[in-house]
């Protein structure tokens, strides 16, 4: 009789020490990560990502070596198959670790100098690249069969590089901007009408330096048309949006200073001695005609008035190409469009023009048909 | 500090009025009618494109038979002249003994984006002037301009003086490089040009928010607030939500009529510098050689003094009168002053310069040099010359020619 009890004696055992190892890692791990002191990462400084990952691959090292201890005799599902396993669970532990790397670079290269340093950022990036191209060759390869590894080998080429370098430029002057916006709020000691002109001209250069630029490539295909003429509108809206904001922000300092205006006749109504209280009513009344005299003081200047007629310019400019982009989006739908109508009303101008000297000259010829008729 | 911290029983008044005026204003406005403008019976007489010409009913004495026809603004309606019946120049110019027409020059629309100031003047104005002509069988009328209309008809006047026998303006811009006025400096630094290409027809809407800006917290803010005080009065609302009606109901400007209005008068001042031309045609203030009436108001904010007094010495009348109103741009026909001074002041200066024929009477146009009177015209209803009674009717002289001995400028001081 064959004795079967030996295989599942020493499996028994490896499952008890299994236990037990698996309960001391586990609480090692926990103790480490809330310490700190994870030995995974060491050249990161982000500790509460690096801790996390750490433990996450040191406790998928140990089921993989707790996994090997495992003697099945069957071909297939042994300690190759659990290898095989883990060996791609790590892929992904090591994808995450590689773009955690990177994003944590890119934000050192940018906060250092407080300036979005391009130069680093492009040596930062190409180092990301080296280290992509060297997983793609060590995973992902080898895992394809050998008719598409050529696939993966695309992407460890230039393609990452190039691509992030892209992705970079899109968003170094919104990093650069919210930067300057998140400095400019803490100085500021109350919001001034200038800080609004230069948040919006902030946003438009940002703009303007990322997608704006994509925007402005050249479009091709079918929408050509509409995609140019949208990006046409998109412009004016922004340049009508920065002179509006300076317009509010005119606006604004008229306000602030009629508030201080306002203050300012108080107090000398004060001074005068009045003992007489002042209602509701009265203040009322001093608030508006304050304010009034202090806006059509504004409204007065020359710079008012040059930057009212810029709005009412931009305005227009805006409104022409949104129409012509709204023409175009819409020019294969059943109905005339206001280009067409205005070419409508010009003809019926021009006839009733027509019409109209022509019943002159009739008038004039039908006194004298008449003369000779008689 | 302020008295209803001081004085609780004020505060408490102050709020106790305030709450009583809210919920009687809410009763006032909830049940309201739709407020009514334009009272006074008029019929349609004439149609032109979106052009209507309406004639008063006149009253049963004509103090002269020379008609006036009323040219408005294009901006805004103008049944201001006529709001409601206790606020009226038409009723009370009427009440003098006038034959009043007026135009109405409708609401344009996108299909009238090319109509021009000529087609505006030479064409609409001159039909409707042909047509009281024809219709009342005086060879000249009397032409009264109001604010952009009186621009309208000094140049009409300019250039059909043979038709016009008295000239009457209301706070008409002529001199339009002043810097008293708000829209005067704001217009200096408009591109006219993208404006119309681009819009086609000015909306009333955009013109309105210009308006409003020229007087912000009044007009945007104090306006309201005073109606607060008056919410418990259903007449004084009536008149509030009427006059609310005008302002707003605003029609949009043909843009050809708008891009020359802008260019040749607000940005480049032809008119006083007689280079303003009409359909080829150059408009020569000098040829204005009829009596002028123009009247200003002393604390217009749209049209400022400044912009209109130069008139009397650019045309070439000169029988010229120059009457100054104290008040504003609206006030000037509906403030209870307006009531009472400017129809009166108008007739009487009409009145006096009415023709009068050999016989007596008074006619359409004076008698030239041996011939006869032109024939008397057939009114709806009997003239004030050949009624037995005439109340109303000032005694008329000789028929006013302009002579040399007229004052050339009558200024009349405000209150005065």
């Amino acid at each position: 009789m064959q004795d079967n009890a030996a295989p599942w004696e020493s499996m028994w055992k490896t499952w008890q020490d299994m236990q037990m190892d698996m309960y001391k890692s586990w609480m090692s791990a926990w103790f480490r990560a809330a310490a700190g002191d994870s030995k995974v990462e060491e050249d990161t400084s982000d500790k509460a990502w690096t801790d996390a990952l750490g433990f996450y691959r040191q406790w998928l090292g140990y089921l993989q070596e707790m996994m090997d201890r495992f003697g099945m005799p069957s071909e297939g599902v042994g300690p190759d198959t659990f290898m095989r396993m883990f060996q791609t669970a790590d892929v992904y532990s090591q994808l995450y670790a590689m773009w955690m790397k990177m994003y944590e670079n890119y934000r050192k290269v940018v906060g250092e100098g407080g300036e979005y340093d391009f130069a680093a950022m492009s040596e930062m990036l190409e180092s990301w690249a080296d280290e992509y191209r060297e997983i793609v060759d060590k995973i992902f390869i080898p895992a394809l069969p050998s008719q598409l590894q050529w696939i993966a080998e695309l992407y460890s080429g230039d393609i990452p590089l190039m691509a992030g370098g892209l992705l970079m430029h899109l968003g170094a002057p919104w990093y650069d901007y919210f930067r300057r916006m998140t400095e400019r709020g803490l100085s500021l000691e109350r919001p001034s009408p200038e800080a609004a002109v230069e948040m919006y001209e902030g946003w438009r250069q940002a703009y303007e330096e990322s997608y704006g630029r994509l925007l402005r490539a050249p479009v091709m295909g079918y929408y050509r048309e509409a995609a140019e003429k949208l990006s046409h509108t998109m412009d004016s809206l922004n340049e009508f949006n920065i002179i509006l904001a300076e317009f509010y922000a005119s606006l604004q300092s008229a306000g602030v200073k009629g508030f201080e205006k306002l203050q300012e006749r108080m107090a000398a109504m004060q001074d005068e001695g009045s003992k007489e209280p002042i209602s509701f009513r009265e203040l009322y009344r001093l608030w508006w005609q304050t304010n009034e005299d202090i806006y059509i003081e504004l409204f007065r200047t020359e710079e008012f008035s040059r930057l009212l007629g810029q709005l009412v310019d931009k305005g227009m400019q805006f409104r022409a190409d949104f129409k012509a982009y709204v023409e175009e989006a819409t020019k294969e739908l059943p109905f005339p469009n206001r280009s067409e109508m205005d070419h409508l009303y010009k003809t019926v101008d021009r006839l009733k023009r027509e019409v109209r000297s022509l019943k002159k000259e009739m008038g004039k010829l039908e006194p004298a048909a008449g003369g000779k008729e008689k | 500090m302020f008295k209803e911290f001081m004085d609780p029983k004020f505060f408490i008044e102050e709020l106790e009025d305030v709450n009583r005026k809210l919920v009687k204003g809410a009763e006032i406005l909830t049940t309201i009618p739709d407020v009514e403008v334009e009272p006074t019976p008029k019929e349609l007489v004439f149609e032109e494109d979106k052009l209507k010409l309406y004639h008063y009913l006149p009253g049963d004495t004509l103090s002269c038979p020379t008609p006036i026809l009323i040219c408005y603004a294009l901006v805004n309606r103008q049944y201001m002249m006529d709001l409601q019946s206790d606020r009226s120049l038409i009723r009370n110019l009427l009440g003098q003994g006038l034959d009043i027409y007026i135009i109405d020059w409708g609401y344009p629309d996108h299909g009238d984006r090319y109509v021009t100031m000529e087609d505006y003047i030479d064409v609409y104005l001159d039909d409707c002037v042909d047509f009281v002509r024809e219709r009342t069988g005086c060879d000249r009328i009397n032409l009264l301009g109001v604010c952009q209309g009186g621009t309208f008809a000094v140049i009409y006047a300019a250039l059909h003086a043979e038709k016009i026998r008295n000239l009457v303006t209301m706070v008409a811009p002529v001199d339009f490089h002043t810097t008293d006025g708000l829209l005067n400096v704001w217009s200096q630094h408009m591109n006219i040009d993208n404006m119309v290409d681009t819009m086609g027809i000015i909306p009333g809407e955009f013109m309105n928010v210009g308006f409003l800006m020229l007087k912000p917290f009044q007009l945007m803010v104090d306006k309201y607030v005073g109606l607060m005080d008056n919410l418990d009065d259903p007449a004084t609302v009536a008149n509030f939500v009427r006059m609310e009606k005008w302002i707003f109901d605003s029609p949009a400007q043909a843009g050809e009529a708008y891009r020359q209005f802008l260019k040749d008068l607000y940005q480049d001042n032809k008119l006083v510098k007689n280079e303003l031309e009409i359909g080829g045609r150059r408009v020569d203030l000098k040829k204005i050689d009829m009596p002028l009436l123009n009247i200003y108001a002393t604390e217009d904010h749209l049209v400022p003094p400044a912009s209109s007094i130069p008139m009397n010495d650019l045309v070439g009348s000169e029988d010229k009168t120059l009457y100054s109103f104290p008040g504003g741009h609206i006030g000037i026909y509906v403030s209870s002053r307006s009531q009472k001074e400017l129809a009166p002041t108008v007739s009487k200066w009409l009145i006096e310069r009415c023709p009068v024929g050999r016989d007596g009477k008074q006619v359409c146009a004076a008698p030239a040099a041996g011939k006869t009177a032109a024939p008397e015209r057939k009114p709806a209803r009997k003239t004030a010359a050949t009624k037995a009674k005439k109340p109303a009717a000032p005694k008329k002289k000789a028929a006013k020619k302009p002579a040399a001995s007229k004052k050339k400028t009558a200024r009349k001081k405000p209150g005065g």
